[in-house]
């Protein structure tokens, strides 16, 4: 709610786009931080996590409304990536398969 | 002999679970107009359920369909933006890759963390305020403070304001340390109920006034998960800065001159 007043009023004073565009560090909270970082979109390589307040450029907060940063990550839905399929594997099983069989053929008195 | 049906079973069972899991990947998920949609594509979906996933595969699916009948891929405006789609995509691999070496945070950091930020966790409190978000000069921030300082209330300041014919807006709301800029959080966790402080922003300054301060402190325990979290996401970040200032270091760059002054 905070932020669409902030909006509102930037584009009040005929400046929104300067500060829609132009969106700083200085003014991310904790819970910001955390939502760049533990996402680690490439987005968030530009936040720079603050050493001291006073240092850092003062500008508008992020623009998309915060959840609790104690609260449950959201779920995601993602699915492990499964590893390439080692063919070489499969190919070795049957050389040794085949091999197996014939050497019992020619071995077995049957 | 048995050592070495060992080795064929273990092979084979090996194999048998790469090809399961392969299957598992190609599994078919829907046909659009006969094309095959596979649980491949499903992964690289950000929806939040299965099926969500798959009914946004599907649209995207349709959209495809039509943009190939249509000679789409042929467009230059599309060309160009399939290859930067298909550099951001390896550019970002790249970068995840370097980032995985990242080693979880010890206990220690997360210890010392927890006491760097005690306005965040030890000493975490839940703010009731009330706010002015001033459009001023800068050279008016300076005034504005000195008139916060010798006002008891934000309403004096509004009227201080309004006077001078300053564009401003007032707001309520109550916020938790971590919800708070943290470039106002030093401070404001020194604030007692009533104090009034003036925060300078790019095209004016946010007056604040406290009401009323709830102490809401999170132990370590309560934190830990937290802390954890951020920190190994603030190390893969800064091993991911460090490739790219490392690539940037070791590579020959020319900028055309037009661009030069801009891009640094």
């Amino acid at each position: 709610m905070k932020i669409l007043r902030r909006l509102a009023f930037a584009f009040v004073l005929g400046c929104s786009c300067a500060v829609a565009d132009d969106a700083q560090p200085g003014l991310y909270s904790f819970a910001d931080l955390y939502r760049l970082t533990v996402n680690a979109s490439p987005e968030a390589l530009a936040f720079a996590l603050p050493a001291a307040p006073e240092q850092i450029p003062l500008h508008v907060r992020v623009a998309a409304a915060m959840p609790d940063a104690f609260a449950v990550a959201e779920p995601r839905f993602t699915v492990a990536q499964a590893s390439a399929t080692r063919g070489w594997m499969l190919l070795l099983a049957g050389l040794a398969a085949a091999s197996w069989v014939a050497h019992r053929r020619l071995t077995s008195a049957y | 002999m048995r050592l070495l049906s060992f080795i064929v079973l273990t092979l084979g069972l090996a194999g048998c679970e790469r090809v399961a899991a392969d299957r598992a990947d190609a599994q078919l998920v829907a046909r659009v107009n006969g094309i095959e949609i596979s649980a491949r594509e499903i992964r690289t979906s950000a929806s939040p359920s299965v099926a969500q996933a798959v009914e946004k595969v599907i649209d995207r699916e349709l959209l495809v369909q039509k943009a190939l009948e249509a000679g789409l891929e042929r467009d230059p405006q599309v060309k160009d933006s399939i290859d930067n789609a298909r550099r951001q995509v390896l550019a970002q691999a790249y970068l995840d890759r370097a980032a995985s070496a990242a080693t979880q945070p010890t206990k220690e950091e997360v210890r010392a963390f927890y006491a760097e930020n005690p306005a965040l966790f030890a000493e975490r409190r839940l703010y009731r305020m009330r706010e002015l978000i001033v459009s001023a000069p800068a050279e008016l921030i300076d005034v504005l403070r000195a008139q916060a300082a010798r006002s008891s209330d934000l309403q004096e300041v509004a009227a201080w304001l309004k006077a001078r014919n300053a564009r401003f807006t007032m707001a309520a709301e109550t916020q938790p340390a971590e919800q708070l800029p943290l470039a106002y959080l030093q401070q404001m966790a020194r604030m007692k109920p009533g104090e009034i402080a003036v925060f300078p922003i790019q095209l004016g300054a946010n007056v604040i006034q406290v009401v009323q301060v709830e102490e809401a402190p999170l132990g370590l325990e309560q934190s830990q998960t937290v802390i954890e979290q951020f920190l190994a996401g603030r190390k893969r970040l800064e091993l991911a800065a460090a490739e790219v200032k490392r690539l940037r270091a070791s590579a020959h760059i020319e900028y055309v001159a037009q661009f030069k002054q801009s891009t640094r």
